[in-house]
Order: structure tokens, then C-alpha cells, then sequence
């Protein structure tokens, strides 16, 4: 039955496919510890990361130092915006994440009013449920903006926030997410008094920078540690009003796997981080084209956490 | 620790290096993508031929099937994925189920319209030989349709790779996410090599499927 | 499980239900508006162009094989991908989402043509040539009527496919229908993603519904009778 042939071996492919495909597989192979530790051994980590860069770039450098203590890590990078990923990481699919302080409490306590890093620490701290731990917040920080051109900022002669009410209804650019974030639209238009036409674009992307350029929208989300900010010399409005709280790099991991070993780790990381490095890290990736985890290979290396 | 961070040196990676770079990513990429797409339609076809057997012999049962698969044609992915998101989380399972209902869908209609346009004479001919309405169906209808459920088939495969990129929007890291990293970062180069890519896959199952069905119909040479 | 679902189910009843969601500037009738221009635009141009191709090969019985390449080449092209390359190269605008849907629906219309006209019975066409009938004549007289089943098919399929994947134009900031389920899906409203499925979905029926209405005028009722329904 030699015309049965072909069919059957397409079948036979689809079926390996299905055996080996599957996406469960994912990216990096656990790593086992060569050398006998004298430690408990370590549970194994799966690390998360939202779908921009930066955090896919801190998720990397996450993975390398935990991985450099022997630590088995599987990664799941790119999952989507908070809306998606949290609820893995509440229910312990992902136990390891590199979040932003500020941005996690809002999200959590939509009412939160903490401004300061210590304060948003602490409100976290409790807002958090019973099987998530904050570990130590870095200095460095990457917030939401609220960013216009240079042109446009000379022309109104706009310094901070407050100043946008004088000019009407305005134009805005961001993520989809904005239009019902507390530390987005809402709070735009609820403690800064503004009217705003929103136009949902992308994460403080191609589209929104392009937009922003060409005049399509007035202002725009514009993450602050974002290259275009000094390619196209945007300026980002003060926040005298303190809507967008501190937003810094924070590991957010699982109870279960809060061993020393991997607390520590963490924290090392923490504590060498600053937003000068995450503007060099995503300016690499962004404008030369480096690999995210290659980027966070030399910042494990420069920072000898590796 | 240094004041005011680390300093790193990074070169801009041409093009070329980033593409022959990046072939392990591409294949891994691929295996996701393909296992997703190909066991939709898999699935899909197994139920549009049962389905399509029945629907041949029940005529009554025709109408409804036909609305419900309108509806399931009609149903945006986007949507289903989106929904299934919060049931089943950013998994393979989330995006089969979807693509699988499209595929069937786009089948059921093949099938059906495949085994109607058996000539009268041919059926005649097999019940006068003796062949009971079952055994009429599967030995004689269902190869004769061959040709028209793998024309069918074609599409549907097609159609499930494209939707398969649809994947990555929520989290499901299929070829699609080349074209999202490519968006993030504004590099062109990745998204169009996603396109390639996925273009690619889909001309190869199509052709294979074209082979697969001139080999099954030795009868028929047609171009179908 | 079921409770929830049955809530947001409900959920979704009251969204679509609520009149203040019908109207403004992102109200379902200006996204329906968005999503019908998409549409329509596209299937025009995408008309424009696979008919006459569609037309001219199946009538001269030469080309056949390339076009039939060329569709399968253009379907294989992945809409989403194609959308976030014009809309970084060209903007965000009505053109970055219509010619990515032409790549998709040109390919039903050019094909389902070239078959149908393809498939006319020779001897009709022969008896028509005989009667002194011109070329020209003999397409739009004979080969056409008989062959607009199928052609309505093709009409009828891509139309199908590009209401249901302009939700994609979403993605790169546009409007239409999509947006809500983009946006739904972003800030984990379900009452405003189902919305937005349902609203496709009907979108999408009633498309299908004006097609076959359309075909059952316009098609003769003797070629009716001798074609297949799908």
C-alpha cells in the first residue's frame, strides 16, 4: 500500500511533534550543582517576566544568579501585562518575578496613597497574600510617565503634571491596561483634573514613541529608563502630586521558595542594581539589538554575581 | 559598590548575526508553534468526520450543525483565547481548544459537501452490490470524498498556523512572539522573519498535504 | 466554576445592554462603523483585484497553476504578522490593517473564480461559440452565471475571514471591534470581552446571512437548482 506512504509519515510527524513540542518545555535546561553543598538542597525556581525588555532582561539576571548557586531554574518569559501574569504567581505556577513596588501595591490596593520607596515597601509588604514575600527593593527604578516632546514641553512652557489641565482636552498614548489602571487614566483624570482622549497604543513602544513623534498624541506613557527618552530628547512631567509611587526593581518570590540560599541571592542582586544600569541594559537590546540575556550575562558578570 | 552603576560594553548585532544567531530559537519556536497548530486540526478533523458522517446520514441534523459552526467559524480567536486565558492560564491548551473548534468548523463543511457529491450512481451501485448504509459510507463515500476533505484540509492547516501566531498576545510564546519582541523593540528584521518563517511552515504542510492527497487518489488526478 | 461563569455571563448581557456603551467615540457603534470600513474597504480593493484575475484566467484556461501558488503564498502569510510591519512602517492608519487583510482575502476570491468558471460545462460554452457568440460575450452571458455560485462562495468566505481577523487590527492601535477585546483582555474585563466577541461573531453572522440573501437573487434559478450548497 505504498500510496498510504506520505500520509503516514506526516502522521508519524505531527505525533513526534506532539511528543516534543509541547511548550511546557520551555527555554533554559535546569542546571544541577556539581560541586556537594553543604546547604539544603534548593527548590527548584520557575522565573517570570512580563512581555517588555527590561523586565524579560531582570528575569534573565535573576535565572543567572540563581542558576550560579546551583539553584534548578526553568524560565517563562513574556507572559503579558500584570493582568496576566499575576494570577500565575498567585497560585504558584511562577514563584520567582521581577516586579516594581509602586506598580504591584496599585495594582493590589487601587486606593493605596504611598509615594516613597520605604512607604510602598511596607504597604506591599501587607497587601501581598500569605504566599508571596518581597524581598529587598533596589535603588534602581523604572516608572509609568507621564512624557512629552521637547517641542511640544518649550511651547506650553509645561515643567510638571498640573500644568496639562491649562490646554484642555489632551491627546494620550499608552497601554491598553491605562484605561482602568488607578496609576493610569483613572488617576490622570481624577487627581490631576485632566480631560484625556486616550488612545491605546503599546508598552511605551515603536507605536507610542512614533505618536508621540509625529504629533498624533500630545503626551504619552513613556517608561523612564526607555531609550527614546534621550534619542529623541523627550521630557517626562514632574509628579508633584505623587500619583505615580516609586516603582522600584523588586523580586517578588514564592514562600516555598524562600531559602537563604535564594533570598540571598536575590537580594545581591538588589542591592548593586541602579537605573543607569537599566538604562545601558534595555538601550542594548533596544538599539543594538543584543539579546536580552546576553545583556543580563555582563551585568551578572560586571556585578561579580556570577 | 561603584557610585552611579556598572558600565558595560555592548556591540550593535548586524542583522545577519542576529538572524544565523538566533536559528535555535527559530526551531524551538517552531516546535511549539506547529505541535499547537498541527493538533488543532488534527483534532478538528477527527470530530468534522464524525460529525460529517452523521450529519450525511441524518439529514434533520444539518441545520443545526451548519449554525453551530457558522458560530464557530464567526467566533474571533482573539476572543476564545483571551476567555480561556483565565480558565486554563497562558497554556498550550488554551490556544488548541479555540483552533481546534476553528479547524472543525472549516472541516465539518468539507466533509459533508465531500461525501453529498458521490455520485448518485456510485451509491446505487454499492447498495445494489450489497453494502450496507455503514459499511457504504465509510468504504466507499468517504474515500471517494478524500479529495474535497483534503482540499479542505489545506485550508484548514494554513489557517491554523497563521492562528497560531495570535498565541503569543497572550502569553503563549508561538512564532508569534517574534512578531512582538520585533514590536517592542522596533526590529523589523525579526518581524519579517516570523513571516518567513511562518509562511514557510505553512507551504510546507500544504504542499505535503497536496502530495498526500494526489498519493491517496491515484483515481483522480485532478488539481484539486 | 458554573457560578462564575453564569456572572460573567451576565456580566457580559448588561455591558452590551448598558446605552452608554452604544454611544461616543468608543461606543459599539462607532467601533461597528470602524469595523465594517476595515471590512468593506478590504473586500472591495481585494475584489478589485482576484476577479478580473480570477475572470480573465478561468476564461482563457492559462495561468492557473501560478495564481493557484500566488493564493496559497499570500493565505500562508501570517495577518498578524503582516499588521505589525506596515504599522511600524507606515503608521498606525487605516492602511496598515486593510493590506494585510487584501493578502488574506484576495486568495479565497481569486481561486473560488478561476475554479468556478473553470468548471462551467464545456459543451455550454461550445454551443455559445457557435451561436456567433464573442469571448467577451461568452464569459459574462454563459461562463459567469453559471459559475456565481461559486463565485459568491469565494465572496462569501473572505469576507468571512477578514470581519473575524480585523479584530487584530487592535493590536496595533486601531479601532473596530477588536478593541474591545484587546482592551478587555489587557485590563481583565470579561464583560467587555465577551462584548466584544459577541459582537464580532454577530458581526460575522450577519455578513454570511447578507451574502446568501444576495445569492439566492442573484444567482438563476436553473443554476441553482444543479448547485451545491455549503
Amino acid at each position: 500500500m505504498r500510496r498510504f506512504l506520505l500520509p503516514t509519515a506526516i502522521v508519524v510527524m505531527v505525533a513526534g511533534l506532539a511528543a516534543c513540542g509541547s511548550s511546557s518545555k520551555t527555554s533554559t535546561p535546569p542546571t544541577t550543582s556539581s560541586s556537594a553543598s553543604t546547604t539544603a538542597p534548593n527548590p527548584s525556581v520557575v522565573i517570570g517576566s512580563a512581555n517588555f525588555p527590561e523586565n524579560e532582561i531582570l528575569a534573565d539576571i535573576y535565572a543567572d544568579v540563581l542558576k550560579a548557586k546551583g539553584v534548578s531554574v526553568t524560565t517563562k518569559l513574556d507572559i503579558g501585562s500584570r493582568e496576566i501574569y499575576y494570577k500565575e504567581l498567585q497560585n504558584g505556577t511562577l514563584n520567582v518575578f521581577p516586579e516594581y513596588n509602586g506598580a504591584l501595591l496599585d495594582y493590589l490596593v487601587p486606593t493605596a496613597t504611598a509615594a516613597t520607596t520605604s512607604a510602598v515597601d511596607v504597604a506591599l509588604t501587607q497587601a501581598l497574600p500569605s504566599n508571596l514575600v518581597a524581598l529587598q527593593a533596589s535603588s534602581a527604578q523604572d516608572k509609568d510617565s507621564v512624557t512629552v516632546t521637547s517641542a511640544f514641553a518649550t511651547a506650553h512652557h509645561l515643567t510638571s503634571i498640573s500644568d496639562l489641565k491649562a490646554l484642555g482636552t489632551i491627546t494620550f498614548g499608552g497601554p491598553p491596561e491605562w484605561k482602568t489602571r488607578e496609576e493610569g487614566l483613572l488617576g490622570l483624570e481624577r487627581v490631576y483634573g485632566l480631560s484625556i482622549d486616550f488612545k491605546p497604543l503599546d508598552e511605551s513602544g515603536p507605536l507610542t514613541i512614533a505618536a508621540l513623534n509625529d504629533g498624533t498624541i500630545q503626551a504619552g506613557d513613556i517608561f523612564t529608563t526607555d531609550p527614546s527618552v534621550t534619542k529623541y530628547h523627550f521630557v517626562a512631567l514632574a509628579d508633584p502630586l505623587g500619583l505615580f509611587a516609586a516603582q522600584n526593581v523588586i523580586p517578588i518570590i514564592n514562600k516555598s521558595v524562600a531559602t537563604p540560599t535564594i533570598t540571598n541571592a536575590l537580594n545581591a542582586v538588589s542591592a548593586v542594581l541602579t537605573t543607569a544600569d537599566l538604562v545601558q541594559l534595555v538601550g542594548a537590546v533596544v538599539n543594538d539589538h543584543v539579546d536580552p540575556s546576553t545583556a543580563a550575562a555582563q551585568f551578572v558578570q560586571q556585578a561579580n554575581l556570577g | 559598590m561603584k557610585p552611579g552603576g556598572l558600565t558595560f560594553h555592548f556591540h550593535k548585532v548586524s542583522d545577519w548575526a542576529w538572524l544565523t544567531g538566533h536559528i535555535g530559537y527559530f526551531w524551538q519556536l517552531s516546535r511549539t508553534h506547529l505541535y499547537i497548530a498541527l493538533v488543532s486540526v488534527a483534532i478538528g478533523l477527527l470530530l468534522a468526520l464524525l460529525v460529517g458522517c452523521l450529519a450525511a446520514r441524518i439529514p434533520t441534523t444539518h441545520p443545526p450543525i451548519l449554525a453551530v459552526t457558522t458560530v464557530l467559524y464567526a467566533w474571533p480567536s482573539l476572543a476564545a483565547f483571551a476567555f480561556l486565558l483565565s480558565i486554563t492560564g497562558p497554556s498550550d491548551t488554551t490556544v488548541i481548544i479555540p483552533l481546534s473548534a476553528y479547524a472543525f468548523a472549516l472541516l465539518v463543511r468539507s466533509v459533508t459537501e465531500g461525501i453529498n457529491n458521490v455520485p448518485d450512481d456510485v451509491r446505487i451501485a454499492a447498495t445494489a452490490m450489497g453494502y450496507r448504509s455503514m459499511r457504504r459510507l465509510l468504504t466507499i463515500e468517504l474515500p471517494a470524498a478524500v479529495p474535497v476533505i483534503i482540499a479542505g484540509l489545506r485550508v484548514a492547516t494554513v489557517s491554523s498556523i497563521s492562528l497560531a501566531t495570535v498565541a503569543s498576545l497572550i502569553g503563549v510564546s508561538t512564532l508569534g512572539q517574534l512578531f512582538v519582541a520585533g514590536e517592542n523593540t522596533d526590529f523589523l528584521t525579526e518581524i519579517i522573519a516570523g513571516v518567513v518563517i511562518v509562511a514557510m511552515w505553512a507551504l510546507v504542510f500544504d504542499g505535503l498535504l497536496l502530495l498526500s492527497g494526489r498519493m491517496l487518489t491515484p483515481w483522480a488526478r485532478r488539481v484539486s | 466554576m458554573i457560578a462564575a461563569a453564569s456572572t460573567s455571563f451576565g456580566g457580559v448581557i448588561s455591558y452590551l445592554t448598558s446605552a452608554s456603551n452604544w454611544r461616543g467615540s468608543s461606543g459599539f457603534l462607532e467601533r461597528i462603523l470602524q469595523h465594517f470600513e476595515y471590512s468593506a474597504e478590504t473586500l472591495l480593493i481585494a475584489v478589485a483585484i482576484g476577479l478580473p484575475l480570477g475572470l480573465l484566467s478561468g476564461h482563457t484556461g492559462r495561468g492557473g497553476a501560478v495564481l493557484s501558488m500566488l493564493s496559497n503564498a499570500s493565505r500562508a502569510l501570517p495577518t498578524l504578522g503582516l499588521l505589525t510591519i506596515f504599522a511600524i512602517l507606515i503608521g498606525v492608519g487605516l492602511e496598515a490593517a486593510v493590506i494585510p487583510l487584501i493578502f488574506l482575502a484576495v486568495p479565497s476570491i481569486l481561486v473560488n473564480t478561476y475554479v468556478g468558471i473553470r468548471d462551467v460545462d464545456r459543451s455550454l460554452v461550445d454551443a455559445a461559440r457557435g451561436m456567433g457568440l464573442r469571448p467577451w460575450q461568452v464569459l459574462f452571458r454563459i461562463e459567469i452565471p453559471v459559475a456565481l455560485p461559486l463565485i459568491v462562495l469565494g465572496l462569501r468566505t473572505a469576507a468571512l475571514q477578514v470581519v473575524s481577523t480585523a479584530t487584530i487590527a487592535a493590536y496595533v492601535g486601531l479601532g473596530g471591534l477588536g478593541r474591545y477585546i484587546i482592551d478587555g483582555q489587557a485590563s481583565r474585563n470579561f464583560a467587555e470581552l465577551g462584548a466584544g466577541g459577541v459582537l464580532v461573531a454577530a458581526f460575522a453572522i450577519a455578513t454570511e446571512s447578507m451574502f446568501l440573501v444576495c445569492q439566492w437573487f442573484l444567482v438563476s434559478p436553473g443554476v441553482r437548482a444543479r448547485a451545491r450548497t455549503s
